[in-house]
């Protein structure tokens, strides 16, 4: 009997030394051979990748001056945590107090279907009221409420459980925090994180982030956001960034984008979009047993920046161009006289390097600032100012690129084309006499007067003394016997009438005035013909002739360069992250078969037009150090009775080393010679001179009564 | 003896049982908040003590015997060594009497006037050459209670009580992956987010994240607490900046910090109360 009961406890004894070997045989596994891997996994339950937001590329000047850039702004997330509604709903509560002691707000769409103080339904209709009820509050069709004091019990009471010691108010704040997780129940049940809100401040991640072990589950991040620095001056270069529309993500869905993404509306940030956008990156996110979260460096991918654009703006002429354009336009305002109804309110300046055909300031009026589209949606200021950008009632602030999609006749700034024609073709000499004696008769016997001298006219004229005074009736005559045919061929040449390939989106064609055009633009077979007198008013810039100020700036640099036409173009080269070029443009051109000689006599010209006695704009240029070759353009719209006639300034300079070229025009601007100050006011700046023409009440202006 | 032997195999039963339950209780939960482990610890305490000793010793050991072939070699050198440091021990001996000196003169408690500070020893730690969790010898008893601040006799932030049992508490380090400490970088001024990382413990190295683009951050920049997180107060010295580290944008900048405190050595810590 004890025999057998000493076996047993051997037995017994046995057993319990092998239980003990497994034992520490699987708690050396645990600890030491294992214990690393074994210790992390206990730390990250939940593994799940959050995306970077990659930073969009930076918008430079030629010279590195930023004007659009990116700041870091902080966000809010929330990850699921197993926490029972009380604990939840405090934690939330303690959430929505520290936003609000820092003045942060949360992303809320609850106050769109259930407000507070009054409880309402917000004015939403039934139907809507009813597909919130099923969709998001996953009420059944035979439930839904029908009143706003209903939902708010059923919300507060049964979907949240908030706790009787919260006031209403109190469950209100902490309903919107719950209701934008409800909308994306599904993945905040996956365990992904939820964005509950964007741009809080510094003082709410501080705390959130330091009390991490109060609020489980909840995150911060921090992600680059677009901002733009002085950019008003260069609005309608620069474009801006706004979130991608609906039609936009259908078209760009397969290219990576989502329907979150922000994306280039208009300007740069919309031509240059495939450089700017950067590719976004992800990260490891664990949530461990705590409902800590975790960031874990390893195993993600760096988001990729989107890489720099470098204009061919220099922001320094820009800012000079679009000042000296507004100011300008006040002060043309102002000056009164028979002709000047005081109206003039809008214009552009284009400024080109000749060699390059680089632009170097391409200024609008009116503009606008473009930060106005990066504000929060909760920012009124900025969304007041959206929507009276796009009143057309509202005429302070305007997106339209008037350098770009505005166009204009170009009445006497196109004489230089009829030159250039008549010249090429062999018809006048430029030393030809031409007899100006008050008016002249076309076939189909109408009479065209000379402006100027009506009676008696200016005589005889050569070519250099009729572009400086844009004797109009000696244009008349060298039109003619040039024929419609030929003009528009060297029209064409210079690039009027069609698109110029600028690096914007929007550019306008614009049209020139010859047989095809008037067949299109008109209805009426009478209208369709082409009569002499049509030949007459586009040798003046006149008729359907109706050109865009890069057109004009770029025909003048042509005429500059000895008859290079280049591209005119504003993306000087784009850089990767760390610097190294992605691409540089080359400057493209067309050589135009026109003869030195013939640039060389339209040149005197165009001297004496700022120099000469008779000049129409030797007032603008008086003193200035060194010679211009320019032309003034006062171009009629046809509604005279009424408002002030269009004025244009184009020009070239210096006339005998051409650097630069410019094109100024003035909606409503009375007298080309008026648009000419602008073009001194960016010249002056340009060549770094001191002594500009400043605006005040001791400069006379020169009324130009005969002159056009 | 029947009786006896049946009461024996109910009592290794009842035994057994109970040690499985308590197995069951403490394993089951992987949080640091166990209550279980916070009643056994009290007692237990000098047992851990004498553990994470005798396991540091055995490392040695081990140590020893690996590198015995390169301290041969580096044993020459060092000897050369020894006379020179010798030298310059006598001259650091004065320089730490000095400073002993200037240290008791710059109170602590001069520093945080608001706060009581308290005094404590370090009692035990979880395995590992870190100290990134640990137990000190003061409680609620005396008047400790979770969050309070942790900091060094030389101002350095140690980390925050996790928590207080009667006799002992714990205290989460900053270099533990759950700290995060909102910290401001003293020379230029920018606000900063110090954490601890899962693998720059190992190092006893935290990790510094959102930098401004816009703040300029060099190596040695020291970096202290804000204040603005409502745990630690401001101007508590976290470390310094060992390294900086970008990949492709300022966005992804980020910086490794020394911390003030050696996680390696701790004995002595003050609670601020």
């Amino acid at each position: 009997m004890k025999e057998k009961f000493k076996d047993r406890y051997i037995t017994l004894a046995l057993f319990f030394i092998a239980f003990g070997i497994a034992i520490v045989y699987q708690l050396v596994d645990l600890q030491i051979v294992n214990g690393k891997k074994y210790y992390e996994d206990s730390r990250y339950v939940t593994q799940k990748e959050r995306e970077v937001i990659a930073p969009r590329g930076n918008i430079y000047d030629r010279n590195g001056v930023p004007i659009a850039t990116n700041k870091q702004a902080f966000s809010l997330h929330i990850v699921r945590t197993e926490m029972g509604n009380s604990e939840f709903n405090d934690m939330i509560f303690q959430l929505v107090n520290v936003m609000e002691k820092n003045g942060d707000k949360f992303e809320s769409t609850l106050d769109k279907y259930l407000t507070f103080d009054p409880i309402s339904f917000n004015n939403q209709s039934e139907e809507k009221i009813a597909k919130w009820q099923k969709d998001v509050l996953g009420v059944k069709e035979a439930d839904i409420m029908k009143t706003p004091q209903k939902v708010f019990e059923f919300l507060r009471n049964k979907k949240f459980e908030i706790d009787k010691k919260y006031t209403d108010e109190e469950a209100y704040k902490i309903m919107r925090v719950r209701h934008e997780i409800l909308l994306e129940k599904w993945k905040f049940d996956t365990g992904n994180s939820i964005c509950l809100a964007k741009s809080i401040s510094w003082e709410t991640v501080a705390e959130i982030e330091e009390k991490n072990h109060i609020f489980r589950g909840i995150s911060t991040d921090v992600e680059p956001i677009r901002q733009y620095i002085n950019a008003k001056d260069v609005a309608h270069i620069l474009g801006y960034v706004r979130p991608i529309s609906a039609e936009e993500y259908k078209e760009l869905r397969e290219e990576g984008y989502k329907n979150d993404d922000i994306i280039g509306k208009t300007g740069i940030e919309k031509q240059a979009e495939r450089y700017l956008r950067g590719k976004n990156g992800r990260k490891k996110v664990g949530v461990d047993a705590n409902g800590v979260l975790t960031v874990d460096g390893i195993g993600g991918e760096p988001a990729i920046p989107g890489n720099d654009v470098v204009l061919t703006i220099d922001m320094k002429l820009q800012k000079v161009a679009a000042e000296s354009l507004k100011n300008r336009i006040d002060w043309i305002r102002g000056l009164g006289g028979e002709k000047n109804f005081g109206d003039a309110d809008a214009g552009a300046v284009v400024v080109q390097d000749v060699n390059t055909g680089e632009i170097l300031a391409m200024a609008s009026y009116p503009s606008y600032e473009p930060s106005i589209f990066l504000a929060p949606s909760d920012d009124k200021e900025a969304q007041q100012a959206i929507i009276d950008l796009n009143d057309p009632e509202k005429k302070d602030s305007s997106e339209f690129n008037r350098a770009i999609q505005g166009i204009y006749a170009p009445g006497s700034t196109f004489k230089p084309i009829t030159a250039i024609a008549a010249l090429e073709e062999g018809i006048i000499t430029p030393d030809k006499q031409i007899l100006d004696s008050g008016s002249l008769t076309v076939p189909g016997n109408r009479t065209l007067r000379c402006l100027e001298y009506p009676v008696h006219g200016h005589g005889y004229l050569d070519l250099k003394k009729a572009l400086e005074t844009s004797c109009n009736i000696y244009f008349y005559d060298i039109g003619m016997n040039t024929t419609i045919d030929k003009i528009d061929k060297w029209a064409k040449y210079f690039g009027l009438g069609e698109y110029t390939g600028i690096d914007l989106p929007n550019e306008t064609k614009g049209i020139r005035a010859n047989r095809e055009n008037k067949q299109k633009l008109y209805k009426n077979r009478v209208d369709q013909m082409w009569r002499p007198v049509n030949t007459a008013m586009t040798s003046i810039g006149q008729d359907d002739n109706a050109f865009t100020p890069i057109q004009m700036v770029n025909y003048i640099s042509t005429l500059a360069n000895g008859g290079k036409r280049y591209t005119p173009h504003l993306i000087k080269r784009v850089l990767k992250y760390d610097g190294s070029i992605v691409n540089e443009t080359v400057p493209q051109y067309e050589q135009i078969p026109v003869k030195q000689s013939t640039i060389d006599a339209v040149k005197k010209g165009m001297i004496g037009v700022t120099t000469s006695i008779d000049g129409t704009a030797k007032e603008a240029f008086k003193d200035f150090p060194f010679e211009v070759a320019g032309k003034t353009g006062t171009a009629e719209t046809g509604r005279e009775s009424t408002q002030s006639s269009n004025a244009w300034f184009v020009a070239y300079a210096p006339a005998d080393n051409p650097q630069v070229a410019i094109a100024v025009v003035v909606e409503k601007g009375v007298w080309g010679s008026y648009a000419a100050y602008i073009a001194r006011d960016v010249l002056t700046e340009y060549f770094k001179l001191d002594g500009s023409a400043k605006i005040d009440d001791n400069v006379e202006p020169f009324e130009p009564v005969f002159t056009r | 003896m029947l009786n006896l032997i049946k009461s024996k195999v109910f009592l290794i039963i009842l035994l057994t049982i109970v040690l499985l339950v308590t197995i069951a209780l403490t394993a089951n939960s992987n949080s640091k908040l166990n209550w279980i482990g916070n009643i056994l610890s009290v007692p237990l305490s000098p047992v851990q003590k004498l553990f994470s000793a005798a396991g540091q010793k055995i490392d040695e050991a081990v140590s020893f015997f690996k590198d015995i072939e390169a301290i041969k070699t580096e044993n020459e050198e060092l000897r050369k060594r020894v006379s020179e440091l010798e030298r310059e021990n006598r001259e650091l001996e004065a320089f730490r009497e000095k400073n002993e000196e200037l240290r008791k003169a710059l109170n602590l408690k001069d520093r945080f006037s608001d706060y009581t500070v308290i005094g404590s020893n370090v009692i035990a730690k979880d395995a590992g050459n870190w100290f990134d969790i640990f137990r000190i010898d003061v409680g609620t008893r005396d008047g400790i209670k979770a969050d309070m601040p942790v900091v060094t006799n030389s101002r350095g932030l140690v980390g925050r009580i996790l928590t207080a049992d009667v006799t002992s508490s714990k205290v989460i380090s900053i270099i533990d992956e759950d700290s995060q400490v909102a910290g401001w970088i003293s020379k230029s001024g920018g606000h900063v987010i110090v954490r601890g990382d899962f693998t720059l413990k190992d190092e006893g190295l935290c990790r510094m994240d959102y930098i401004a683009g816009d703040i300029d951050v060099e190596v040695g920049d020291i970096i202290e607490t804000s204040g603005l997180g409502g745990i630690y107060p401001k101007g508590i010295v976290i470390g310094e900046v060992k390294e900086i580290r970008m990949i492709n944008s300022e966005f992804n900048r980020y910086a490794i910090i020394e911390p003030a405190v050696d996680f390696k050595g701790l004995e002595e810590v003050y609670v601020l109360k």
